[in-house]
């Protein structure tokens, strides 16, 4: 039986959340901590030591890709070092690619005969990692990775682990949301207007087709630009892009 | 009733015969669906890009709704489409757009991701066919894996490619708010090659202004 700290189980300030005005379910308090008994439970299916959470940050030419802790278990800095430090930047390629588990084994043999999950020979490693990928999309992506594995793997126990730690991964994004969102604070004619320009229209026919005047239209987009503290109209529509205000 | 590990090892053993279709009817058979639609909803944005993946859906059917529906899926915003991922959702089809007596109007969405890719699984199902939330969630993993197979299907698009490394240089440039002067300034290139650069970025991506092509390059995780 493992000992969990309860240091561990609260949540910082920045952690707690009060309301998500995008999730659409209205109102939902909540804290990442609230994850925790259900990463425990997926601890004891798989019989594992320890788990952790990664998330991760896709490469872009300015930004390098970056995976990093978000959560793990007590206990597990030696695990999660080592993993990262010998495979961060496989696991960040292969979840660009694909939504196939991965087993990382010490050993030489071939884990399972006809599975999804793609086997890794990692000689270094202890036990068995089973890492499960979850690409949501622009954001909230990462792993959830259980250490030292001692349950019997099989297809059925894969998918059912992959299916949790995709709702957990879920989860902590829409607990995580939550405290940036600037988009209850812009107006629907300022995200309108935004979500147009997005789609290559021009202030001129932004405003035949709103019937606003052009002058509307750009004091608009002007003040969506100040609300999102971007520097111009285009900065603003990647912005809104990427926090979900505009599709 | 076909258990969730056979159905994960057929549809793995179904992959080295290289067709899509035989691993779609599984998916059918395992659901107790009738028909399944496969579509790539990030394809759909960019204009006309064959988006339809596969089909056994009655073909007007397809032309009619299909569309309609991928279009639904695309036109979210970003961060409900994230937290919907790998979720079935259910929606009603109008009777108007043709579907058959036989079919029942509830249609499963399943949007799942492999890779970059971004997928939807729309399945049709017989009038008084039982559904199961618990094996549509299955299905949404297992058609990932699936998918992730068949390169051709979930490589990124073309136009990503065409665009050379100054280029998408430049639009992450334009993305963080910079004037060509400035990107001129940052990259120490003439003003003139920072606009020829944009230009040839809005014919390869189809934007009518720079704004559009930013937004094209966000939504496709280019910057």
């Amino acid at each position: 039986m493992m000992a969990y700290g309860t240091s561990h189980l609260i949540p910082s300030g920045e952690d707690r959340v009060q309301h998500l005005s995008h999730g659409g379910s209205g109102v939902r308090a909540g804290s990442t901590a609230d994850l925790f008994p259900k990463l425990v439970i997926m601890q004891r299916l798989c019989a594992s030591e320890a788990f952790a959470v990664l998330s991760a940050q896709a490469q872009t030419l300015l930004t390098p890709g970056r995976l990093e802790c978000g959560m793990q278990s007590p206990g597990s800095d030696a695990f999660v070092d080592g993993l990262m430090q010998g495979h961060a930047a496989f696991l960040l390629s292969h979840l660009a690619l694909s939504p196939r588990p991965v087993i990382f084994t010490p050993h030489q043999k071939q884990m399972l005969d006809v599975s999804p999950a793609l086997t890794v020979h990692a000689p270094e490693r202890q036990g068995i990692d089973l890492a499960f990928p979850a690409q949501l999309g622009a954001m909230g992506n990462g792993y959830v990775v259980f250490f030292s594995v001692r349950a019997a793997i099989d297809n059925d126990l894969l998918i059912d682990m992959h299916r949790k730690s995709l709702s957990v991964m879920r989860e902590k994004l829409r607990l995580g949301f939550g405290g940036a969102s600037q988009s209850d604070k812009l107006n629907e004619r300022e995200i309108e207007c935004l979500q147009l320009v997005g789609n290559g229209m021009k202030s001129e026919a932004i405003g035949e087709r709103l019937n606003l005047s052009v002058h509307t239209v750009n004091a608009y987009l002007g003040s969506a630009t100040t609300k999102l503290n971007a520097v111009n109209r285009i900065q603003a529509i990647a912005k809104a892009i990427r926090l979900g205000i505009i599709a | 009733m076909i258990a969730r590990g056979a159905f994960i090892q057929d549809l793995e053993s179904k992959q080295s015969c290289g067709q899509i279709t035989g691993g779609m009817d599984l998916v059918c058979a395992y659901a107790g669906a009738r028909c399944y639609l496969l579509a790539r909803t990030d394809l759909f944005l960019d204009r006309h890009h064959d988006f339809i993946v596969t089909s056994n859906w009655p073909f007007d059917l397809v032309r009619t709704f299909g569309a309609t529906l991928v279009d639904s899926q695309a036109r979210t915003s970003e961060i409900r489409r994230c937290l919907q991922t790998f979720e079935p959702s259910f929606q009603d089809i109008d009777r108007s757009v043709g579907l058959p007596e036989e079919f029942s109007q509830r249609v499963c969405l399943i949007p799942y991701n492999a890779g970059h890719a971004r997928m939807v699984l729309a399945l049709l199902f017989a009038k008084d066919a039982f559904l199961s939330h618990d094996r549509l969630r299955d299905v949404a993993l297992a058609a990932a894996y699936f998918t992730s197979r068949f390169p051709e299907v979930v490589s990124t698009n073309d136009t990503l490619s065409d665009l050379t490394d100054r280029e998408v240089e430049c639009l992450s440039w334009i993305g963080e708010g910079k004037t060509s002067d400035e990107i001129a300034l940052i990259i120490g290139i003439s003003r003139n090659t920072v606009n020829n650069y944009i230009t040839s970025i809005m014919n390869k991506t189809g934007a009518k202004t720079r704004s559009e092509a930013v937004a094209f390059a966000v939504r496709q995780r280019i910057i």
